[in-house]
């Protein structure tokens, strides 16, 4: 694994984004960019389920899927590239299995949330948002804040730590 | 002027309490995440829609995000109070900061030109070709501006020595 893992930081990209002036600035750039429109997305679709702002129904917010979707490619990209700059010190770092996986989770309740609520919600106007709705928005909520955020701001402690 | 201004805020109370404990800069930072997060989740719906796009979301819904953005930006506000009085020396000299106020002010007036000479005389039913060429290039500029602001704050640390 690790022979794996040193390839890839010795491949064209890992070394551009580890060692050229821009090349990390730009690739890091573009995850905060990729980041801010997927969590914030998620978030405000989450909140909108939870209730707020109250006139605006959450079936409304799939039409901003487009722009979900760009920004996870977004973040896949610059992720991966990132990844590849330090493959094996992130592999192995605690903060880092935790984000992705939390990533997993977080993409696994949004699409439970699109399907059993959204998608049903512009094919029947009828359908509305219940309780277990609204705790598994909390929890994809949470989700997306408490562990990406914090465990993407963590790894850059605990690798240097 | 910088140089005073520095001095003062490390004199006060404020400082000594952030530096006293290990805790409160890394909480200020992950609630800065949070507060960016939303704010750019309700802004690209509004500005999308300010664009022209997503038209299944009518202005009006869309506006009612505003409020998100608001209540994002005051928590963003308040924790980068917290990094500047931490470590003001850091903050004042760095020109990725000195960029990344400049655009935070753009945006802002850049705001109140789509509320004030967009939104609410669209609201009042005074809707004209000006106002809507009016209203693609606020909204453009608002989600060029904050994407210039995520990355100009991304890119602080980078351009420190």
């Amino acid at each position: 694994m690790i022979d794996f893992l040193m390839s890839l930081e010795e491949s064209a990209i890992g070394e551009w984004v580890a060692a050229s002036a821009w090349g990390y600035a730009i690739t890091l750039a573009s995850h905060a960019v990729g980041m801010a429109i997927v969590v914030g997305l998620t978030a405000i679709i989450a909140i909108n389920i939870l209730g707020f702002p109250k006139a605006v129904k959450p079936s409304t917010l799939r039409a901003l899927a487009p722009v979900l979707i760009f920004g996870l490619l977004l973040n896949f990209v610059s992720g991966v590239a990132l990844f590849m700059a330090a493959a094996s010190e992130l592999f192995f770092n605690i903060a880092f299995q935790i984000k992705i996986l939390m990533i997993i989770i977080g993409l696994i309740l949004v699409i439970y949330l699109d399907k059993h609520l959204l998608k049903p919600m512009v094919n029947n106007g009828s359908v509305a948002v219940s309780q277990n709705h609204k705790i598994i928005a909390a929890i994809t909520l949470a989700i997306w804040w408490l562990s990406v955020v914090l465990s993407g701001r963590l790894i850059g402690y605990i690798i240097y730590v | 002027m910088f140089n005073e201004l520095s001095a003062w805020l490390k004199s006060t109370t404020l400082h000594e309490f952030i530096t006293s404990s290990y805790l409160i800069f890394p909480a200020a930072e992950t609630l800065h995440f949070m507060g960016l997060t939303m704010l750019v989740g309700a802004l690209l719906i509004v500005d999308l829609r300010g664009m022209g796009f997503i038209k299944s979301i009518s202005m009006e819904t869309a506006h009612k995000f505003v409020p998100v953005a608001l209540i994002a930006f005051s928590v963003n506000l308040l924790t980068g109070i917290i990094f500047i009085f931490a470590d003001p020396d850091r903050y004042f000299i760095n020109i990725a900061f000195q960029v990344k106020m400049l655009l935070i002010l753009v945006a802002g007036i850049n705001a109140l030109v789509f509320e004030f000479a967009v939104f609410r005389p669209s609201l009042a039913g005074r809707i004209s070709t000006t106002q809507n060429f009016l209203a693609k290039l606020t909204s453009g500029t608002s989600l060029l501006i904050w994407t210039c602001v995520i990355i100009g704050g991304r890119l602080i640390p980078y351009v420190e020595y």
